[in-house]
């Protein structure tokens, strides 16, 4: 959870040294941290994969086309959301882009409401699916120290079944499914049968 | 003559002639009591013919047709001339779409960060309390950037200014045309990945050249290169400018080398013909090299091709060596 205290880190990357300058001064008016990259390939030689943020890309670089460098970002599955940056840009471009992944396309000279009001969305957008990946990080975590039993019990728990029932089905005293279900209760985490089912009923379907 | 069957009476003499035209006018009379006929004959002799009109009218009409047929000849040169004008204006038009494109990138750069150092400016001045030195500095910056785009706007103008005047012959630095002309395609280089080396050990100090022309004949040249460059492998891309003298030092030289797939041999004699192309088909005039060789030849120098070892083609641009006394001028 440390990563998503500190404030988000925005990378901007564009060979243009005014360019880059001046937009990475403007993001610094919203209190947004910016780390510059002049280079595409020492941006994806360096660059922190942590933290919370966003990536802001020119399109058109020497080297490595900022379309490459998405490509290779989307590959290595890094999950910060990308905003490409173009000097023209033309309707193929633009759906090549979304289509490779790109959060948000903006055509440059950019209006400060518009990229700074893309840039928020976009980081607010990481934290949420990183607080998701988080939790569900958890329950699998969670789920994995269950025993055998105490699984049998939870599928049977997700699909609506009361603890009669349940008894019924896998052979067992109710007083002894009462057991096991507060056993798994306190391993998981649940304080009540909602979130119980909110959480887990992914991951039982996912290990019958 | 009045004549009735085989009966004549003569009412007016004239002399018979031997040889020459008979005129004959015959017309019976009106009247049934009396069933004449006038006949008037007239017998024109070789020497009363109207010699001196008749060659008179023969000169006229010989004369009309003449200036009619040459009015004609002339409107169609003027015509073709037209076209010719036409397409050269096409094929300077084609350059400058390639020249607004890349002007538009290079516009584009300095508005963008124009743009945002005036907008981070305005935001630092509403904070609570101002933050006054990072906007001064975001001002300057803002300036900075002005002046390039103004500086992108002055190069192209001047690479637009007629062309049609008389070639202007000044000293020229070859090194500057050529910097000028890489400057303009920074872009195309950059977009394509072509890297660029300059070889200026040898470089004079200055040709014969209108430099108008020049940076046209450099932009082309280059263009050309870049776009032959296209069928190599990328990160293979590469152009060489050479400068240098020839003929003892009184030609300068300027050498544009690709390592494209260069020309086969029987096409290289012609591709400075007009409309020889080796691109695909609705990809280009054939009017580039043309161009060039025609704007080199305006100059008092010449434009040539040969094969690039180990591979692609080298377009070889010479110019008159300027001389000292004009070296001097401003």
């Amino acid at each position: 959870m440390s990563t998503a205290t500190l404030s988000p880190l925005i990378h901007l990357i564009d060979d243009d040294d005014a360019v880059r300058q001046a937009l990475a001064l403007l993001i610094g008016t919203v209190g947004l941290r910016v780390r510059q990259w002049a280079d595409p390939q020492g941006f994806l030689d360096g660059f922190d994969r942590q933290a919370i943020g966003a990536i802001v890309l020119d399109v058109r670089m020497p080297g490595i086309s900022g379309l490459t460098v998405l490509d290779t970002l989307v590959a290595q599955g890094v999950d910060q959301p990308v905003i490409m940056l173009t000097g023209h840009g033309t309707v193929a471009m633009c759906r090549r882009a979304f289509k490779s992944g790109a959060a948000e396309f903006l055509e440059k000279p950019v209006n400060d409401e518009q990229l700074l009001e893309t840039l928020q969305n976009a980081v607010r957008q990481h934290v949420r699916s990183r607080e998701r990946n988080q939790a569900d990080r958890q329950s699998r975590e969670r789920f994995a120290q269950l025993t055998e039993r105490e699984r049998e019990v939870l599928g049977l728990i997700t699909s609506g079944l009361t603890n009669k029932e349940i008894g019924r089905a896998l052979d067992l005293s109710p007083r002894t499914v009462e057991t096991h279900r507060a056993h798994l209760f306190a391993k998981l985490g649940a304080e009540s049968l909602a979130q119980l089912i909110r959480h887990y009923a992914a991951l039982v379907d996912a290990h019958p | 003559m009045l004549a009735h069957d085989s009966q004549s009476f003569v009412l007016q003499p004239g002399r018979m002639h031997e040889g020459g035209w008979r005129f004959e006018f015959r017309k019976p009379l009106a009247s049934e009591s009396q069933p004449f006929e006038v006949v008037a004959l007239r017998d024109a002799g070789w020497s009363e013919l109207p010699w001196g009109q008749m060659l008179g009218w023969s000169a006229l009409v010989a004369a009309l047709l003449t200036a009619g047929l040459t009015l004609v000849r002339q409107r169609t040169e003027r015509r073709r001339a037209e076209e010719l004008l036409r397409l050269g204006q096409v094929a300077r038009l084609n350059t400058l779409g390639e020249l607004a494109a890349g002007m538009a990138h290079e516009l584009n750069q300095p508005l963008t960060a124009l743009l945002a150092n005036t907008q981070a400016a305005a935001r630092l001045l509403a904070e609570e309390p101002p933050e006054l030195a990072t906007a001064r500095g975001a001002m300057a910056q803002a300036a900075q950037q002005a002046r390039r785009a103004s500086d992108v706007l002055g190069r192209l103008r001047r690479a637009v200014e007629r062309p049609d005047l008389p070639a202007q012959l000044r000293p020229v630095n070859p090194q500057e045309a050529v910097g000028n002309a890489l400057y303009l395609l920074e872009p195309e280089f950059k977009r394509r990945g072509v890297t660029a080396q300059v070889d200026s050990q040898y470089a004079p100090s200055a040709v014969l050249a209108d430099p108008v022309g020049l940076e046209q004949i450099m932009h082309n040249l280059l263009m050309n290169a870049l776009q032959a460059l296209e069928q190599a492998p990328e990160g293979e891309r590469r152009i060489w400018i050479g400068l240098g003298t020839a003929d003892k030092g009184d030609t300068g030289v300027i050498r544009i080398s690709d390592n494209g797939p260069g020309i086969a041999a029987d096409l290289l004699p012609r591709i400075f013909e007009p409309f020889f192309t080796t691109r695909s088909k609705g990809l280009g005039l054939g009017l580039g090299l043309s161009l060039c060789e025609t704007l080199a030849g305006s100059m008092g120098g010449s434009l040539s091709a040969s094969h690039h070892e180990p591979r692609g083609v080298t377009l070889a641009l010479a110019l008159p060596l300027a001389k000292t006394s004009q070296e001097v001028q401003p």
